[in-house]
């Protein structure tokens, strides 16, 4: 049985979307325990959000299989993808009471993170400056757009966004058709998973310390640090890199090519002068192969264009899993282009048990990721639940842990404090419930 | 002066290339003592462009200076025997230990976990490679290109009519350093209260695939669409990337009524604000009408106002939208430089230069961007003082190889 290396670490998130929310479903793997806080008021907006690059506008997909049910909110499929092991914790922090209760929780937690935009939880009066004072050990993790200090820390900033803003729009994409967005934000997940890493190392601090302190998370800046040699080929020679598609910077062939059927693409790489060799060899010697201009990796380099048409005459041809086994079994780098269905077969994934099967009480049983798929020798990490019904673990957290008495839930209920159904406009959309009102 | 939060640990660095060196840079950068360990001839990165001032001298190679800020760098053969009792000493006062070679070479060196924990248990071992170090792919041949593709981060991105493309840089490589660095992080944190140690093996396919996490139920149990948005997504107006009068704006709509209309506003088309441009209707057909009365209203407007015109009165009115920066606006983007990304970096041979620097502000112990490296420059400091080989060991060592 694995140790759980988080084990008594108690994690408070208020995460939206997907960058928090992804550090904390880690955490949470691993073994801490996280308190999800959301509110009747106001829940993570992926629990109603109709993902629109994902869905293609049809009808109520952003529902596991389809269907809205009686509590829309707990079948999200982007909400129950993200979650994974969290409790939650309905609470609304706008109230005088909501601040009281949280108070208590953070002095029994270790961490606090959340990704709204930058003064949210100050204008609960509930900063890191106040959080410090009931709990001098508390390590704070604050990322919105673009971080919390600078002149554009007020920005608003989706995912897509980050995308172009950071630079990697600039860098993917095609000469001749400009830049592209991916479909995925990758920066979301991509700042997601290094916070744990830096979570740990102020918690390693604390030990030793006993002081927690405050992290200013800028997600443009984590992209900017995956592309730290094209940041110094500009500070260095002022080259600007730009869109080059699938192209290898100094190696040549390298491409994604057409196979048999539709949709059907390999990507391969030639990595060396034997390789080129084998790979000639294995599209069985056409003439072309042997002219001056594919003849070493410089001139291959010099006309990859029309090298990329020729060799797609041949991938044309096959079926791609042909194509990949009979490069890899001479050496070369090839794979299948797989579509995102096809994750779940893939052979090598299933083999080290990537996925695992969750069950959810309103959607049922079906397969996730293992985010923690890093095989750990003493503290392997796992989904340990299901992603958490709304306001689920109220009394759980409320009684168990902050001790207070069962009574007082149905006044705290009564008075719209917590809850399991959402209030009109809790979704962000429309007009909002209103404590004052 | 704060301490950082891991000085006192000590980290032998196996990398080549980019993914172990990545991990292993931010563990420096936290304030680990970070021993890099390059074959005598270097770490192969130092050969691959670009250079600086295309110099192709190893000192000068890009990649290799941006991966390996604020590690100590020793050489050494680890084939020789006595390559393999140097880092055998190495180890046993390591608390971390980084590679990123084929799945097997370790073994074949004699260096595997099982002979390493013996002489440190509390070592925390690390693979990085393409596929795990098992598994019936674990000897194919990868590149960051292929692990991307098999990912399944490729298929999705691009334009529908073209080939499938990569993002830019070598990211299966930077995701595969980055979840070995919050892997080994964990694993302190579980060393510290523990004393255990343990091995870790880390699949760069796995860190890329486990990126689709937010998409899957939505194609499993909802027949969701995934194909490719090129730089505008089909079904939504506005979504993606736009050309204005100087460059690339991008947008995004978003749920929220109040943003839609303030979006109408800006563009000065107040009609815009009718419910029925507010949300986009199923009916296929209905949509691209409406889409193209949209795009035809925004794209002369577009045309009318430059990327920063755009951002600065859209995000004044709260409205999501970004300028398609290249690496040169990136050095120049006001947020990056008044939050201090960018530090000034002097290196004996490759000179000065702002890098790019902490990844994440820690306000309790920041992280600090030292300078790389060069060859063997602390074999003395290794091998004489820490490890008390004589003037005359080394000597030989380095006339057999060895150093």
């Amino acid at each position: 049985m694995a140790k759980k290396a988080l084990e008594g670490i108690r994690v408070i998130e208020h995460g939206m979307y997907w960058t928090v929310p992804h550090a904390c479903q880690i955490m949470a793997n691993m073994g801490a325990e996280v308190i999800k806080v959301e509110s009747i008021q106001y829940y993570d907006p992926v629990r109603m959000y109709l993902n629109p690059r994902a869905l293609g506008m049809i009808e109520g997909t952003q529902w596991a299989y389809r269907e809205q049910g009686e509590h829309p909110w707990n079948r999200s499929n982007y909400y129950n993808d993200g979650n994974l092991g969290k409790l939650s914790l309905t609470l609304d922090l706008t109230g005088p009471k909501g601040k009281e209760l949280y108070k208590k929780l953070v002095q029994k937690s270790d961490v606090v993170l959340a990704n709204m935009s930058a003064g949210v939880m100050d204008s609960w009066g509930l900063s890191y400056d106040v959080l410090k004072e009931v709990n001098p050990g508390i390590i704070m993790v604050l990322a919105p757009a673009y971080g919390v200090e600078g002149p554009e820390s007020d920005y608003v900033a989706f995912g897509a966004n980050q995308w172009q803003a950071s630079g990697f729009a600039s860098i993917t994409g095609y000469p001749d058709l400009g830049p592209m967005q991916a479909s995925i934000n990758y920066g979301d997940p991509g700042a997601g998973l290094p916070i744990v890493g830096f979570v740990m190392a102020a918690l390693l601090h604390r030990e030793r310390t006993g002081k927690g302190q405050f992290i200013d998370v800028s997600q443009a800046e984590t992209m900017g640090s995956y592309i730290g040699e094209m940041m110094l080929d500009y500070a260095f020679n002022g080259r600007i890199a730009g869109l080059t598609a699938n192209r290898h910077p100094y190696l040549a062939p390298q491409g994604v090519y057409p196979c048999r059927g539709e949709e059907e693409w390999i990507a391969i790489t030639i990595g060396s002068e034997e390789e080129w060799q084998a790979f000639c060899n294995a599209m069985k010697n056409p003439e072309w192969t042997k002219e001056e201009r594919f003849s070493d990796n410089a001139s291959r380099m010099k006309n990859h264009d029309e090298l990329d048409r020729l060799i797609g005459e041949w991938t044309g041809g096959w079926v791609r899993e042909e194509i990949m086994y009979i490069l890899e079994r001479l050496g070369i780098a090839a794979a299948v282009v797989t579509r995102l269905p096809e994750v779940l077969g893939n052979p090598q994934l299933h083999a080290r048990g990537f996925h695992r099967w969750v069950t959810h009480p309103e959607t049922g049983t079906l397969p996730h990721p293992n985010i923690t798929s890093w095989k750990m020798s003493k503290t392997q990490g796992e989904p340990r639940g299901p992603s958490p019904c709304l306001g689920e673990h109220n009394e759980h957290v409320l009684c168990d842990i902050l001790g207070i008495p069962k009574e007082e839930l149905a006044i705290l209920e009564e008075e719209k404090y917590i809850g399991t159904e959402p209030l009109p406009g809790a979704d962000g959309i429309g007009p909002k419930w209103s404590r004052e009102a | 002066m704060s301490q950082q939060a891991l000085a006192g640990y000590r980290v032998l660095d196996l990398g080549q290339y980019i993914a172990g060196p990545f991990c292993t840079k931010l563990l420096a950068g936290l304030g680990a003592e970070v021993i890099k360990v390059e074959r005598p001839d270097g770490d192969p990165a130092r050969r691959v462009g670009p250079f600086v001032k295309d110099d192709p001298n190893p000192e000068k190679g890009l990649l290799y200076l941006y991966l390996n800020t604020g590690k100590k760098g020793i050489t050494l053969n680890l084939k020789s025997d006595t390559g393999k009792k140097v880092f055998k000493d190495l180890v046993k006062d390591a608390d971390v230990l980084v590679e990123n070679f084929r799945p097997g070479v370790m073994a074949d060196l004699g260096l595997d976990y099982e002979t390493l924990e013996k002489i440190n248990p509390g070592l925390i071992m690390t693979s990085i490679s393409s596929f795990g170090q098992t598994g019936p792919y674990r000897d194919f041949k990868a590149s960051d290109l292929t692990l991307m593709s098999m990912g399944g981060l490729v298929h999705m991105c691009g334009d529908v009519s073209r080939e499938p493309i990569t993002y830019g840089g070598s990211q299966a490589q930077y995701q595969g350093g980055t979840n070995a660095f919050t892997a080994i992080m964990i694993a302190l944190f579980y060393k510290n209260k523990s004393g255990e140690g343990q091995y870790i093996d880390i699949s760069m396919l796995e860190c890329i695939a486990s990126i689709l996490e937010q998409f899957d139920h939505s194609f499993w149990t909802s027949g969701g669409v995934y194909e490719r948005s090129g730089p505008r997504w089909a079904n939504i107006s506005p979504w993606g990337i736009y050309h204005c009068k100087d460059g690339y704006i991008g947008l995004v709509r978003s749920a929220s009524i109040a943003r839609w209309w303030q979006f109408a506003e800006m563009m000065g088309k107040p009609e815009l604000k009718d419910f029925k441009y507010v949300a986009m209707p199923s009916d296929p057909r209905e949509r691209t009408l409406l889409m193209d009365e949209i795009d035809a209203t925004m794209y002369d407007w577009l045309m009318d106002h430059t990327v920063d015109e755009i951002y600065r009165e859209g995000q004044s009115r709260g409205i999501p939208c970004a300028p398609v920066r290249n690496i040169k606006d990136l050095y120049e983007w006001c947020q990056m430089v008044e939050r201090g990304f960018f530090v000034e970096i002097d290196h004996p041979v490759a000179g000065k230069a702002l890098y790019p620097g902490a990844m994440m502000k820690m306000t309790g112990t920041p992280m600090e961007t030292g300078r790389a490296p060069l060859l063997g420059e602390h074999n003395d400091e290794v091998y004489y003082k820490r490890l008390g080989y004589s003037k005359e060991d080394m000597a030989k060592m380095k006339e057999n190889g060895v150093i």
